[in-house]
Order: C-alpha cells, then sequence, then structure tokens
C-alpha cells in the first residue's frame, strides 16, 4: 500500500474513533454526575451513634435482619419528598423483621428534630457523628442516598436521590423470603 | 411582530445560503461571473437579516417578552438592562445567533476586502462558508430556534443563571467567538484553495491577519474567562483544567502551532500538508469545543444548559473532517514540498519541534479530557481527571515551549553556525544557569520551581535583548548616531514589525509564565473572625468590622467589612460578599481582592454564623496580575504583527488597483 | 551600553527571582499544609468540579477534618488517600493512580510525542539525504570556519 493511503486511513480511524467514544459518551455513558458506589458487594461498616431519643445503636445488634441505611437532611428538599416514603414502607415491614435507620449528616439538631416532627418520622433516627464519620465511611456524596444492607451485613445496593417504594419492596420481599 | 420578522429572516437568509451555495458552485463550473457575483451578493443580505433576527431577540429580553422560551427561561423582569442584553447570549439558542451574526460579518468583510486580489480562490471559500452558515441557520430555524414561541405564556421569566451575572458576559463569551469563528476564515481559503488546486502559498498570506485576529481573541477570551473565575468562584484560581476550558485550550494550542508553521511555509516552502492539517484540526476543534460544551457529555462547571443538539454538532464535526481529508487526499500530489537542504540546528525546526510539542500538549488535553468515557466504557469504572493530572503532564511541556521560544530566537533559517549559536546563547544561559544554582542552593525548591525559573530567565533575557537589540540603533557609526538619535530610534522602532510583533508576544508569554509561576508560592488559610477580632495572615491583619446588608437591583447582598492593616497601618476595607439571588437557592460568593503588582490578597466569604462571626477562607496570590498584565502586552504584539503586510500581498495589490 | 544595560538586566532578573523566593518561601504550620495538599487531590462529591480543598459544602468540610485527624493519627500521605479511595472508590481522586488501566492515560502522551519526534527526525535525515544526492552539500569545512572568522571580526569591531 503506498504511504499516502497508509495516513489518509490512519486520519479517518482517527475521526472515526474520536466519534465513536462521543457517541458512546452521549448514549451509553452513565450520568457523569453519578458516582457509584465502590461498596456494594462488601462488608457495610460498623456504625456507632447515638438516636435522637438517647439509645446507642450499632449494625452487629440488627445482624440477621435486612437494613435499609438511609442518609438525609433537614436542609435537602428531595429527602421531604421521600419522607412518607421511607415512613409507610418502615410502618409495613418493621413488623416482618426489617430495620429503618436514618442518618441526619451536617445538620443542626434541632432542625432534624422539627423535620422529625414535621413528618411523624418513627424509625431508628441518629445523627450522624460532629466530624461526619458515618457518612464518609459509607462514602455518601450527597443526599439523600439509601444503601440496602442483607442480612449477613453485606451492602447490596446504593441508591442516589429520592427512593422509590418499589425498590424497597423488591429488596425486603427477597430478603424476607430467605 | 418584531419577532415574526426575525423568524422569517432566519429562514430567509436559510434560502440565501442555498442559493448561495448553489450559484457559486455553478458559477465556478460554467464560469459565469454574475452567478458569483449575486452568491456575493446574498451574503450581504444575509447579514442584514442576520442582524435583524438578532435584533429582534434583544429587544424581546429587553421588553421582557416571555412568550419567547428562550427568553422565559434566561430572563426574568427583575434583571437589570444591561444583563437582560447579555442574556441575549446566556443560552445555547442565543450564542448560536450571535455566532451566526459574526459569521456573517466576516463574510462581509473577506467579501469586501478581497474584491481585488483572491479572485481565485474566493469562490471556493465562499462555498465552504457558506456551507458552515447553513449548517447553523438549520439548527437556528430548527432544532435551536431561539425566537420559538411557548405557549401558554409564563408570567415571569424563570431568571438568568447568577454565575452569569457578571460583567465578564460582556467580553468573555462574544470574545472566544470572534475567536471560534475567525478560524472558520483561514480554514475556508485552505479548503478553497485545495479545491481550486492553486496550492501556492496564498491562502497563508491572505489569512495571515485573520489567523492572528482569531488567535488574540481567542487568547484575550481565554484570560477574561479566567479573570471571571477568578473573581467568581472564590478559591483562589483562574484556571481548573475543566472540561469546557479544555474545549477552549485545544484549538488555541493547535491554532498557535499553525501561526508558527505558516512562517515555515511562507519561508521555507515545506510542510504544507502539515499546515492544512493543522487548521483542519483548529477549524474542527472550534466546533468540538461547542460540543463539549452543549452535549453535557463531559462533567463541567459550564454544564448549565444541556440541550440536544450535540450529536447534530458530532454529525458536522465528523462529516467536516472526512470530507476534507478526501479533498486533502486528492490533491495530496500538488503538496508534495521540494525536499531542501537542512541542518538539524535551525529555526525551522525549533519550530517542527514547537509544533510537535503543541499538538502534543493538544492530544493530552483531548485524551485527558474523554478519558473517563474510556475507562468505563472498556475498563468499567469512573475515574476523575482533573487539575493534578494535567499539571504533572502539562508543565514539562510548558517548560519545553518556553525554553523554545527563547532558543527559536537564536537560531537562523536554513542553518546556523555552532559557533554564532554558542556566543549568542553564552550569556543567557550563564546567567540562567548561575541564578537557578543559586536559587536552589539557598532556598528549598521543588525542582518543578529550579526549572521553570531556568527557562524563564534564559528565553526571557534572549527575548528582551532581541527586543532592545531591534529598538536600538545599531552602534556602529557612535559619532553620527549623536546627532540622528530620534530619527534613527523612530525609523527602528517602524522597521520590521513582524520581527518585532513576535518578539513582543513572545514577551508577554514570558510574563504570563511569571505569572504562573506564582502559583507556587501561593497561601492560603482560613479562619473564622468574631466581631472586632483581629487575625494575621502574611504580613496581612484582616480585622472584621461588621456585616452590612444590601439590596442591588435584584439581588440581597451580606458583605463583610474587613479592615486590613499592613504593619499596623490600615491600607484598605475589603468587603467580600455573600448575594442571593431570587432563582437561586444558593447564595453566590463575590471575593474582595486587594490588588498590587507583587500580590493580590483575596477573600472570599464562606459563611456567616449566626452568633454574628464570619469564616473566611484567604489566599496570597503572588504574581498573579503579570497574567493579567500579558493580556496588554499581547495586544500590542498583536498589533505590531498586524501592520505588516507580506510582501507578495503588497505586490498583488499595486497589480491589481 | 550594551554592557551597562545588560548588567542592568542581570540585577533586575536576580533581584525578580530572589524576592520571589524570599517573600513567599516561608513556612506554615506544617499540618496545614499537609491537609491542603492532600485535600487538594480529592474530588468534592457534591460539587464535582472543585476540590476538596476548594469547596465549602459540608461533605468536603467533614473531609478537612477527618485529613487533619488521620494525619495527627500519624498516618502517611498515601494511607490518607488510601483511607478515601476504599469508601469512595478511584473515583475520589483528581489524578488517577498511575496502574492498570490508568496506565494507557500516564503514558500515552509521552508515546505520541517519541513516535512524533521519531518520525521528524526520520524526514530531516533522509531530506539531507536526498540534497546530497542531488549534490547541493550544506556548508563546508571552509564555509563555515569563514563564517565564524567574520562573525568574530564583526564582534572585535564593537
Amino acid at each position: 500500500m503506498k504511504k499516502s493511503n497508509i495516513y489518509f486511513l490512519l486520519g479517518i480511524g482517527i475521526v472515526l474513533m474520536i466519534f465513536i467514544v462521543f457517541i458512546y459518551g452521549i448514549y451509553f455513558a452513565s450520568n457523569p454526575r453519578d458516582i457509584p458506589s465502590s461498596q456494594i458487594g462488601k462488608k457495610a461498616f460498623e456504625i456507632h451513634t447515638v438516636t435522637f431519643d438517647g439509645q446507642p445503636i450499632t449494625l452487629r445488634q440488627y445482624l440477621g435482619k435486612p437494613i435499609i441505611l438511609n442518609f438525609w437532611a433537614s436542609w435537602c428538599a428531595t429527602c421531604w419528598k421521600e419522607a412518607h416514603i421511607l415512613e409507610a414502607a418502615h410502618q409495613e415491614y418493621t413488623p416482618q423483621g426489617a430495620v429503618f435507620i436514618g442518618i441526619a449528616i451536617n445538620d443542626e439538631r434541632e432542625a432534624s428534630l422539627r423535620f422529625i416532627k414535621k413528618y411523624n418520622k418513627t424509625y431508628i433516627l441518629a445523627p450522624d457523628d460532629k466530624t461526619g464519620n458515618i457518612s464518609l465511611d459509607y462514602g455518601v456524596t450527597a443526599v439523600p442516598e439509601t444503601f440496602l444492607i442483607d442480612k449477613k451485613g453485606v451492602i447490596q445496593n446504593k441508591i442516589l436521590g429520592a427512593i422509590h417504594d418499589d425498590i424497597i419492596d423488591q429488596f425486603l420481599s427477597k430478603e424476607l423470603k430467605l | 411582530m418584531f419577532i415574526n420578522i426575525g423568524y422569517f429572516a432566519l429562514l430567509t437568509s436559510l434560502g440565501l445560503m442555498f442559493y448561495a451555495s448553489l450559484a457559486l458552485t455553478l458559477g465556478i463550473k460554467y464560469d459565469k461571473n454574475e452567478l458569483i457575483l449575486s452568491a456575493k451578493l446574498s451574503f450581504i443580505a444575509k447579514f442584514i437579516l442576520i442582524a435583524v433576527a438578532f435584533a429582534s431577540l434583544t429587544y424581546a429580553f429587553i421588553v421582557d417578552d416571555f412568550s419567547i422560551q428562550f427568553v422565559s427561561l434566561h430572563s426574568s423582569s427583575d434583571l437589570p438592562l444591561f444583563y437582560k442584553i447579555t442574556a441575549v447570549w446566556g443560552g445555547m439558542e442565543g450564542s448560536l445567533l450571535l455566532w451566526e451574526l459574526i459569521l456573517s460579518f466576516f463574510i462581509v468583510c473577506i467579501i469586501i476586502n478581497y474584491h481585488k486580489i483572491n479572485r481565485d480562490i474566493l469562490p471556493y471559500s465562499l462555498i465552504i462558508l457558506s456551507l458552515i452558515s447553513l449548517f447553523l441557520l438549520f439548527l437556528l430555524v430548527g432544532w435551536s430556534n431561539p425566537l420559538e414561541r411557548v405557549f401558554p405564556v409564563p408570567p415571569e421569566g424563570r431568571g438568568l443563571n447568577p454565575l452569569l451575572q457578571n460583567p465578564g458576559m460582556i467580553y468573555h463569551p462574544p470574545s472566544l467567538y470572534l475567536g471560534y469563528v475567525g478560524f472558520s476564515i483561514p480554514f475556508a481559503f485552505a479548503i478553497g484553495s485545495l479545491l481550486r488546486g492553486k496550492l501556492d502559498n496564498q491562502w497563508i498570506l491572505s489569512t495571515r491577519r485573520w489567523t492572528l485576529f482569531s488567535w488574540f481573541f481567542l487568547t484575550v477570551g481565554m484570560m477574561l474567562g479566567g479573570e471571571w473565575a477568578y473573581l467568581e468562584l472564590g478559591w483562589g484560581g483562574y484556571w481548573a483544567w475543566d472540561p469546557v476550558e479544555n474545549a477552549s485550550l485545544m484549538p488555541w494550542l493547535t491554532g498557535t502551532a499553525f501561526l508558527h508553521s505558516v512562517i515555515v511555509q511562507e519561508k521555507r516552502n515545506t510542510l504544507k500538508i502539515w499546515n492544512m492539517l493543522l487548521i483542519i484540526t483548529t477549524f474542527s476543534l472550534t466546533i468540538l469545543g461547542t460540543f463539549i460544551t452543549r452535549s453535557g457529555v463531559l462533567n463541567s462547571v459550564h454544564s448549565f444548559a444541556k440541550s440536544n443538539i450535540g450529536p447534530a454538532f458530532l454529525v458536522f464535526i465528523v462529516i467536516t473532517l472526512i470530507f476534507t481529508l478526501i479533498v486533502l487526499k486528492t490533491r495530496l500530489p500538488l503538496l508534495q514540498s521540494q525536499a531542501k537542504s537542512s541542518d538539524l540546528m535551525n529555526k525551522e525546526n525549533a519550530f517542527l519541534i514547537n509544533n510537535i510539542v503543541f499538538t502534543g500538549m493538544c492530544f493530552t488535553v483531548l485524551y485527558g479530557t474523554v478519558f473517563p468515557l474510556l475507562a468505563e466504557g472498556l475498563a468499567d469504572k469512573k475515574i476523575s481527571i482533573q487539575a493534578p493530572f494535567f499539571n504533572t503532564i502539562m508543565l514539562p511541556m510548558g517548560l519545553i515551549t518556553v525554553f523554545l521560544m527563547g532558543i527559536s530566537h537564536l537560531l537562523g533559517w536554513r542553518k546556523t553556525s555552532k559557533n554564532m549559536l554558542f556566543h549568542n546563547s553564552k550569556i543567557p544561559l550563564g546567567v540562567a544557569i548561575g541564578l537557578t544554582v543559586l536559587v536552589g542552593i539557598l532556598l528549598s525548591v521543588t525542582w518543578e520551581v529550579v526549572l521553570l525559573s531556568w527557562v524563564i530567565v534564559f528565553s526571557g533575557w534572549v527575548i528582551l535583548s532581541e527586543l532592545l537589540k531591534s529598538y536600538l540603533p545599531l552602534k556602529r557609526k557612535p559619532a553620527e548616531l549623536k546627532l540622528s538619535i530620534p530619527k534613527e530610534i523612530i525609523s527602528a522602532f517602524l522597521k520590521n514589525n513582524r520581527k518585532k510583533g513576535g518578539l513582543i508576544i513572545h514577551l508577554a508569554i514570558i510574563i504570563f509564565a511569571i505569572g504562573v509561576s506564582g502559583n507556587f508560592y501561593s497561601q492560603e488559610t482560613s479562619f473564622t473572625l468574631n466581631l472586632d477580632e483581629r487575625k494575621q495572615f502574611g504580613d496581612y491583619a484582616i480585622q472584621f468590622e461588621e456585616v452590612k446588608v444590601s439590596r442591588e437591583h435584584n439581588t440581597e447582598r451580606y458583605g463583610a467589612v474587613l479592615k486590613i492593616f499592613k504593619q499596623n497601618q490600615q491600607i484598605t476595607t475589603l468587603v467580600p460578599v455573600k448575594a442571593y439571588y431570587p432563582t437561586s437557592p444558593q447564595p453566590m460568593t463575590e471575593v474582595a481582592i486587594h490588588r498590587t503588582i507583587p500580590e493580590d490578597l483575596y477573600i472570599s466569604l464562606s459563611s456567616i454564623n449566626n452568633n454574628g462571626s464570619v469564616t473566611l477562607s484567604l489566599f496570597i496570590n503572588p504574581l498573579i496580575n503579570f497574567i493579567w498584565i500579558s493580556v496588554v502586552v499581547i495586544f500590542i504584539g498583536v498589533i505590531f504583527s498586524f501592520i505588516y503586510t507580506p510582501i507578495q500581498i503588497k505586490n498583488k495589490k499595486e497589480k491589481f488597483i | 551600553m550594551m554592557t551597562s544595560f545588560k548588567s542592568c538586566l542581570v540585577i533586575f532578573s536576580s533581584l525578580l527571582l530572589f524576592s520571589i523566593n524570599f517573600l513567599y518561601a516561608q513556612s506554615e504550620s506544617e499540618i496545614e499544609n499537609r491537609v491542603r495538599t492532600l485535600a487538594n487531590q480529592l474530588r468534592c462529591p457534591t460539587c464535582q468540579s472543585q476540590s476538596v480543598k476548594d469547596s465549602d459544602a459540608g461533605l468536603s468540610l467533614n473531609m478537612k477534618i477527618k485529613i487533619r485527624d488521620l494525619i495527627q493519627k500519624g498516618q502517611s500521605d498515601a494511607e490518607v488517600l488510601d483511607y478515601f479511595v476504599k469508601r469512595y472508590g478511584e473515583w475520589i481522586l483528581r489524578s488517577p493512580p498511575k496502574s492498570g488501566f490508568n496506565l494507557l492515560l500516564w503514558i500515552m502522551p509521552g508515546i505520541i510525542m517519541l513516535i512524533a519526534t521519531l518520525v521528524l527526525l526520520r524526514s530531516l535525515k533522509q531530506k539531507s539525504r536526498t540534497v546530497d544526492a542531488i549534490g547541493k552539500p550544506s556548508l563546508s569545512k571552509a564555509e563555515d570556519l569563514e563564517i565564524s572568522r567574520r562573525f568574530n571580526n564583526v564582534f572585535k569591531n564593537k
């Protein structure tokens, strides 16, 4: 083949490569703002905190039960939207053996309490510690974020943004059947 | 009513461009001058129509006509008039219209300017320009129509993004667009001369000023963008290697390479294919820049306005590239340059290495910008590529360019005597090495700083002395000199503008590099101050006086009044502000800066706390003002380069007039 | 005149360099510097175009506190970064680690530049060979000497 032909094909090749990369970027790649959790499939970090009503909690005490671990804050608008979803799921599934935990991050205690009262939240609610160790351990990127932890204490999934009830339904019906 | 006229003007322009491309093709094929002339007239008419469309959109913004979707999305009635006008290009659709307006204006300029010369290439180039215009107009009447109506009419607009409510809006985007669009002119001439099969240096000589012009505005646009970020974002820096910033840097890099390599073609008649490739790449990168900005495919501070016309831009780039590559291939035999004797040590090789480094930098920027996509597609993992990566890779390349910039002034065309080179470079080399060793021994600095100061001193020395040599009258006749100094100085001042322009611009780059080197010495801290409390930062003492609340137009502003002391003398009062806009829940920071030539004291207000104290982020940014000074020097240099007319063009003009 | 001018330049540039170094090369608290350097290498999860260092978001503030904590516990820079990578994944690093697939990112620019330089050198060699074959040699030794002789004369006269 002539040298000029090789260069020509090389040029066309580069153009097509750039084209493919961007087509992939537009149509197939995930939203650049969504960050995958690196902890899915791994053992969940232990939590040490005291709930708003003064009960010390750890994850270990719930071993053998599926856990819905939700991070929220009173200043986050999306958390208002999902507040009733979580509470309703709690009413339905806690009697069947699931555990719902809500951790308030970067929030003032009074504001959190107002939020809890306003939305009538009754599941286990606790503040993150002063320097946000729990949220850092879980690699939280924004609120709300929800982790689904199975009976063995392994993180099965992370949901960024408001949670849907069918996600909870699906996870818990599977976990509670076993 | 006015809006309907505007939309009608856009439609008519689309028709005119169809006609123009057709008339030009037929006119060339059947050698009919009247057809070509009519096409030229339709370009002029189109410019007027686009101006009308632009005026109608601006009018809609001024009178708060929220029945126009674009206006309702990017303006609100409480916006100050100034921002209502700049909001015209505050979104995708309006910026496209501005782009088309500038392009139309440029086309009219070349039609009038090249009325007498370039008759052979011009029609071919105009075909290319009419196609670019057609593409933009298609988008403007269809996918992203700035004049589209919305129903029901919203009572109030959504307001302009607070980040865009900055005086920078008047100069930063337009000057970038001037740069972007300007590069389509040399591109059109390059392809025009390929199509025509006339492959001497004419296209390069006639578009030299366009290239310079575009390069200048791209440079200034980016620097003003940097200044804007410096003032608005509150983290003490001006360049973040954000994908959108990278998108504007890429055409600048290849454009700069082009600016240099055309000189080699002009002087030595080589690199013809390379120059074609460079201008094609540069043009494509200007389009790619818009694509990256608007498609939201990459994560960026600028991606506030996602739109669905990304794919259209992508397809346009690919078609352009494949079409031009095919044209280039068919004309390849005409582009072979004659082999000429070359020594390794000469100016053209310095330019070649410069070209390799610049395209290498461009590749790195592009590669680093899209690599997260590759990583996700091929290795299924999400990674971040931000400033630390780019700084690591780009710093050595930047050092090489600054060094080449100095050394190239010591090299001659074709061949440089080694003695000569040694003689010319021994002083700057010695000075630079001496200083650097001294600095390295006396103060513990990192190797980056040592190398950076070394190349800056070396190249700065060479460039300054060359520049002064070109201004000072020759030394030969001291006796005569005394009598006629003013005359000699004046003539020396006016002679050899091209060389001087280049030297001055290079000097500006040195000044810029000094400014960048200030980064290595910057200090920062953050602390909380109670009322009347005073804390020390570097040489400054900062005392918090009060919180001042005020309303300005549509914003509510909370300013922390700070008294700044240096050696117990109050030097100034700074008021960093948190401004609340009605449209955005997050407040905007407005930093306060105490500017002096050696350093900036830069304070941004992080928060006003419940107990009345304020938390501040403070930076001392040494030498940063050299960066803004370099803009002025670049301007002076570009003027010198602009004055120079290539000798071939001069002769041609005389022949025709 | 030229000499005095040159010495002015020397003084000017050395002053410039020295003043920069003396003015700014002062040390702040060691730990705060390390916190800043490390925070600059982490990407803020909330405001993703900024580093943790530059961000005032709640999470970033927590992260900065955590970094300071870990440093005070005597952890090395690598250990601190590792702490965050373990929890957030590689995504958190603003400059990807030089291993595995990422190597493609780090070495490619160098490879491209190397290839370009090699191609350039080869084509230059070819060019000079063709020229010699046609019989238009570059300057001979004698010519070279002549040039440098004249050149030296010019400078002697000055």
